[in-house]
């Protein structure tokens, strides 16, 4: 089936109109010998009706999380989802509309977005943030680029601790502008950021690119290291993966952070096997000119009505070209958007209590199996194992519980498994986990 | 009536979704976080619902009315296909879940990586990038691994004057030097042009066919020789495969890498700016140098494989915007070979009658067979101070989005207007009435025009002063 609304007289009067024989015509003005001289090879069209079986199908051979103890995180995480969420956010309004050009038409999408750059500002205590960029990981190249321009430094360190994934797409983006990147490891007791390493490199380096909580799920101490970067120049950008931590721990402009980057999958974006969720780049007010991406800014109409806006285009591609300050075009809008609704339905205290229970479950299954890291962590564990990581996480999968087994990025910790508690884990359910892993773990197994 | 912002409603009782647990908290002091979060609201489910309607009805969908954007190909986004990307199924599962546990996902990602080959003539897929722009600095690293590894020194890419602003921006971001050429009188990038360039320092030339006039690059063939005769590639723009899906093929007209807008020509919805997804292709001899992981099939299992020594690597976490893909996927399954090739039929179609009709009171410069688009020039109204602008304002005042202003940058006062497939004849006509309209107001009461939009609840934005006083934060 197809959405063209043409009749055959349509066709007929259209063509008509153009003093064409048929629709072939439309088509002269390429080579005969580049057309296809036979119909795609795909399949024929079908039904609505038969198209909801398929997909039905499809999506019936994945396995969904419910059907699982899940603690499973790494990046992507469970988090509840009002319904009211989805409602919203699905009005053909947000959802099939264009980049806001015309603003007089785009109001909706305009002033969703400054008060999404508000709530975000305000939670990660900064001045200033775009309207989103694809994922955690591209926001972080982005972030690594603009250090570099700020400071016109070639070499970047980055915290062995930040999500694996994050450190290979930084590697790709850094190969291109022949940027080097210098690997800091983490503290072996602590979990934490090698100061001591990180201070021998940072002369003469555009910034540090560092996770908190990192991927083991460690708070870092910024205020510790943060003169150090400052001392010599460079920039401190946190990358912040778990959004609900700030309701509890020291946001980034609290620790004088440069740039802050980050993903905002768990503000009600959904696990959706890994996107679309939406990256965020927030900055101190003297560097907007060098932050890429959109950005709204609160002006009004003729009639003196508070009304919103696009600002610094010029310094986007379809202004500047070869010279913006990136390539981003089409972002992570209505991710965007749908986080301003999530943090607006859920409020202060429902960001404080989920980000809350998240660190008690955790802190409940630190207490009986204890951490492989002595400092402390928010909603993610690396618990020691005195077995393999991946048999454990056979094992426990055999039974039905999900966790992460981080050994294939990080072959020294191949006897532990990361395990991430949100407010979608009951107290029994967390509590059903502790009997079943504890005999692997090290220090309890017979 | 406008919205009032989030953070002047009062604070009341915030619904509560979740049980506050009794914690004692046990990290350090100096690690907590210090500054309130004064600005959250504290509002009602009720309260935040009606926010969020009320200033969704401030915006123009695609289901109120034609949305003739040139190259961004605003087309129905089918409603089905909104509803099966959200079964449980495709939203309630995690990138590092066990392969065998989601066998319909990969499904879904190794058969529109096939698909896509199939209508583009390329070899293989990534899926990976999250929007057409990504797709192309995907596309450039990709050809900058193939000269490396062919031990080839090579920093140029030719891009003609009439190209998106995000090819160049793609490729000084990707660390290549670009040259921009001008387009000739037909509108096309001539062969002459390219060939003074021409020499064993050009990596690329980057072309979007039909262009961004709406035109067809008829040269292709000789342009497609010439950058291979010096060791080339050549990189398509697929912003604008509306206008060509189903009768002719990048890779048979020469391209080696395409990059696609799923959210464009496959109907995907835009979101206000996103999400996107813009997979990107390749000929078999680029092929090694794709993104990880990618997904394999063997003895009827689906499976991820990084196991390929010369990729550049990833480019995004993950497997790239799945929900977007699914919608895409949908799309793709229910027009079927004879359904995709009628987009490109009638979006020619209806964009040829809507530059045949409106060529009787506006300036087409380029006035020859177009595809999915065209450009028509306001600078005829300039003597009496009226701007494509303008013209595009008082269309707001009478119920139509207008469509693309000043681009392509090689036409003065440029009107870019793409009407998609799903436009039906009257809602054509309705447009081509309105717009005679708006220009007749032009010559008789340009003071009008100026001031559009005056019947609008919104009136013109003052979009300098917002650059200016940078409020970008309540």
């Amino acid at each position: 089936m197809d959405y063209i609304p043409h009749s055959k007289e349509d066709i007929r009067y259209m063509l008509d109109a153009l003093g064409l024989e048929s629709i072939d015509e439309l088509f002269l003005d390429i080579p005969n010998n580049l057309k296809l001289k036979e119909e795609l090879d795909i399949p024929e069209g079908i039904t609505e009706i038969e198209l909801v079986k398929i997909l039905k199908g499809i999506a019936s051979l994945n396995i969904t999380s419910d059907k699982f103890l899940w603690f499973l995180g790494g990046g992507c995480y469970r988090h509840f989802i009002p319904q009211a969420l989805n409602e919203v956010s699905h009005r053909q309004e947000f959802y099939t509309s264009y980049t806001p050009y015309q603003a007089e038409l785009s109001q909706g999408t305009l002033q969703t977005l400054f008060e999404f750059q508000t709530l975000l500002c305000n939670l990660l205590h900064m001045d200033v943030t775009n309207d989103s960029m694809y994922d955690g990981a591209t926001a972080s190249t982005e972030a690594m680029f603009m250090a570099c321009d700020l400071t016109k430094r070639s070499r970047v360190l980055v915290a062995r601790s930040l999500h694996p994934e994050y450190k290979m797409v930084l590697k790709t983006y850094a190969e291109s502008r022949g940027i080097e990147i210098i690997e800091i490891p983490y503290d072996k007791d602590s979990g934490l950021l090698d100061i001591e390493v990180m201070g021998k490199f940072i002369q003469n380096s555009a910034c540090i690119i560092f996770q908190n909580p990192n991927f083991f799920g460690i708070i870092e101490n910024p205020e510790l290291f943060e003169p150090l970067v400052h001392n010599v120049g460079a920039l401190l950008i946190p990358v912040i993966v778990e959004p609900f931590s700030l309701a509890l721990i020291k946001p980034p402009g609290e620790y004088k952070a440069d740039i802050a980057c980050g993903d905002l999958q768990s503000f009600g974006l959904g696990m959706r096997f890994g996107g679309p969720s939406a990256g965020f780049l927030a900055t101190k007010i003297d560097y907007i000119r060098r932050l890429p991406g959109r950005i709204v800014g609160m002006t009004n109409d003729k009639d003196g009505k508070r009304v919103y806006a696009f600002v610094l285009q010029t310094r986007e591609q379809h202004i500047r070209r070869a010279s913006a300050t990136s390539n981003i075009c089409s972002n992570e809008a209505l991710c965007a958007i749908k986080v301003a609704i999530y943090l607006s339905l859920i409020g202060e205290k429902g960001l404080k209590d989920i980000a809350l229970t998240c660190y008690q479950l955790t802190n409940t299954v630190r207490k009986a199996l204890g951490s492989y890291f002595s400092a402390h962590s928010f909603n993610e564990l690396l618990i020691p194992l005195s077995a393999n990581s991946s048999e454990v996480r056979d094992i426990l999968r055999e039974r039905g519980i999900f966790v992460l087994d981080i050994s294939k990025w990080y072959p020294e910790l191949k006897d532990t498994i990361l395990a991430t508690f949100t407010e979608m884990n009951s107290k029994e359910e967390v509590n059903r986990f502790i009997e079943e892993i504890m005999p692997y773990v090290r220090g309890f197994s017979l | 009536m406008l919205e009032d912002s989030l953070f002047e409603k009062r604070k009341s009782k915030c619904t509560e979704y979740i049980n506050t647990p009794d914690v004692e908290l046990e990290i350090p002091e100096n690690l907590l976080r210090k500054s309130p979060l004064e600005i959250f609201p504290s509002l009602s489910e009720q309260e935040v619902v009606r926010h969020f309607t009320n200033l969704s009805r401030l915006n123009y969908g695609i289901d109120n009315n034609i949305y003739p954007l040139g190259s961004c190909s605003m087309k129905y986004n089918p409603k089905i296909d909104e509803a099966l990307a959200e079964l449980d199924g495709f939203v309630d599962i995690h990138p590092y879940m066990d392969e065998c546990y989601v066998q319909g996902a990969l499904k879904i990602l190794y058969e529109l990586e096939e698909f896509l080959c199939k209508i583009t003539g390329m070899s293989a897929f990534t899926l990976q990038p999250a929007a057409g722009a990504h797709g192309e600095l995907t596309g450039l690293l990709i050809a900058k691994a193939y000269f490396r590894d062919r031990k080839e020194k090579r920093d140029l890419v030719i891009i003609p004057d009439s190209a998106h602003g995000t090819n160049p921006a793609s490729a000084a971001m990707a660390g290549f030097k670009v040259v921009e050429v001008k387009s000739d009188d037909r509108g096309l990038v001539s062969p002459s042009v390219i060939k003074p360039f021409l020499n064993d320092n050009v990596a690329l030339i980057m072309l979007t066919n039909p262009n961004t006039l709406g035109l067809f690059e008829e040269d292709i063939e000789e342009i497609a020789y010439l950058v291979h005769n010096v060791g080339g590639l050549l990189y398509y723009d697929g912003a604008n495969l509306n206008g060509i899906v189903g009768i002719v093929r990048p890779g048979d007209m020469g391209f080696d890498i395409v990059h696609l807008n799923l959210h464009k020509t496959f109907s995907a919805p835009h979101g206000g700016g996103g999400p996107g997804a813009g997979p990107l292709g390749v000929k078999e001899s680029l092929a090694p140098f794709l993104p990880v992981p990618r997904v394999i099939l063997k003895d009827g299992f689906y499976s991820l494989d990084s196991n390929f020594p010369k990729s550049i690597g990833r480019v995004k976490c993950f497997y790239g915007n799945f929900s977007v893909l699914i919608k895409a996927y949908c799309y793709i399954r229910l027009l079927g070979k004879e359904g995709l090739r009628s987009i490109a039929e009638i979006s020619s179609l209806n964009a040829n009658y809507l530059q045949k009709r409106l060529g009787e009171f506006l300036d087409i410069p380029y006035k020859r067979l177009c595809k999915h688009e065209f450009v028509a020039s306001l600078k005829s109204f300039r003597s009496k101070g009226i701007r494509a602008l303008d013209v595009a304002k008082r269309l707001i005042d009478k119920g139509f989005h207008p469509p693309t202003v000043y681009f392509p940058l090689i036409v003065e006062e440029a009107f870019m207007i793409e009407p998609t497939e799903t436009e039906s004849l009257d809602t054509l006509n309705r447009f081509i009435e309105t717009l005679r309209e708006v220009i007749d107001e032009a010559n008789t009461n340009p003071e009008l025009v100026k001031e559009a939009p005056k019947e609008h609840i919104i009136k013109r934005v003052d979009e300098a002063k917002a650059s200016r006083t940078l409020r970008v934060k309540w």
